[in-house]
């Protein structure tokens, strides 16, 4: 039979228990090291994209009269005056209208808000229109939508 | 070792052995206590890019979940951590009336505890608010007809709570103001009170 003595941890072997504290530690250590250098990094940042860059729709003659050509939130239409860009941002909660083609009209996919083809307000819940964006040729003659810039109702870019 | 004098201390000063036991109370007050924490943290790094408007918001959960470094990482935890919270509650809960904890001598502990569940329902609900697409703003729409149903000061809740009979941009704003000042210091002030009772209430975990 054992006796007591000869079942107590021996001396061969100490802190096996302290050596998995440590390690345990050693591990909660090492993810709060991560989580703070993720946290750093999060920080830190990039440039956030979300600002409107502008939106390049190749040459003038691409589009045709009465086509609709969607540019990311840019839509740049054309009629027998010319050019327009529509930026297809509802002001009611941020959502991306659709062009219908057939209706012609813009129409909010989020709470249905119509607009007509120049952005103006056809029916709620949104209180304004849509807002127009400048066009302009670049240096390679590629017809260039410039979020950041608003058109006035009724500009036309004619090539 | 430090940590093991702090777990003493945490508890009751008399306590039975058993009682220290995990299985006497499942730490699930201490679960959502570290969840509350981890919501703390990645709250305060969410709050260096989210901003409170329509076009600010949306802009923000872009870039948080495509641009920002480790941005999906820090959401989803705050996201998770939140949800974690409540169910944690809710267990907690359900163990204290399964132990009638609720009768004196913790019975002002018990209130105090269901004044921190229902702040962590207003800052669950008022979090999801923030996202601010239509699902979350018609949320907030029909919380907020509910709020104007009950009688007796309904109207002037929801006035208070939304700015104006109508949710707007500025009521998204009163949902933030709530969700990152008004709640958490309600909440962790409760939370100081709470453990504090515990330790002064004794009978951590015992049935009565």
């Amino acid at each position: 039979m054992l006796q007591p003595e000869e079942i107590k941890p021996s001396e061969s072997r100490p802190g096996r228990r302290g050596f998995i504290l440590s390690l345990g530690w050693a591990l909660l250590g090492l993810a709060f090291a991560g989580m703070t250098w993720m946290s750093g990094r999060f920080l830190a940042g990039s440039q956030p994209r979300s600002d409107p860059e502008p939106v390049n729709f190749g040459p003038p003659d691409g589009h045709p009269i009465g086509s609709m050509t969607r540019g990311g939130r840019v839509v740049l239409l054309r009629d027998d005056t010319g050019f327009w860009a529509v930026n297809a941002v509802c002001p009611h909660l941020g959502c991306q209208p659709a062009f219908d083609e057939n209706r012609r009209i813009f129409v909010c996919p989020c709470h249905g808000s119509r607009f007509d083809p120049e952005g103006r307000l056809l029916a709620g819940p949104a209180t304004s229109g849509l807002s127009l964006v400048v066009l302009r040729l670049d240096a390679q003659g590629a017809l260039v939508a410039h979020p950041k810039e608003p058109a006035q109702t009724g500009d036309r870019f004619t090539s | 070792m430090k940590f093991d004098k702090f777990i003493e201390h945490i508890h009751p000063a008399k306590i039975s052995a058993d009682r220290i036991r995990i299985s006497s109370t499942f730490c699930l007050g201490g679960a959502a206590f570290f969840l509350f924490m981890t919501l703390g943290v990645t709250g305060l790094l969410l709050a260096v890019y989210y901003l409170p408007s329509a076009e600010g918001s949306r802009a923000a959960l872009h870039d948080l979940t495509y641009v920002i470094p480790f941005g999906w990482l820090i959401r989803s935890l705050h996201f998770w951590a939140g949800q974690l919270m409540l169910v944690a509650l809710l267990l907690h809960t359900v163990r204290v009336v399964a132990a009638r904890a609720y009768l004196p001598p913790r019975q002002t502990n018990w209130l105090i505890g269901l004044a921190l569940l229902l702040t962590t329902v207003g800052l669950d609900f008022s979090g999801y608010v923030l996202r601010w697409d239509s699902q979350t703003f018609w949320a907030a729409q029909v919380m907020s007809h509910l709020l104007g149903l009950v009688p007796l000061g309904g109207r002037e809740l929801q006035q208070i709570l939304l700015g104006g009979p109508q949710i707007t941009e500025s009521g998204l704003l009163r949902f933030y103001a709530f969700h990152c000042l008004f709640g958490p210091v309600l909440c962790l002030s409760l939370i100081m009170y709470h453990f504090w009772r515990v330790r002064r209430d004794g009978k951590l975990g015992q049935s009565l």
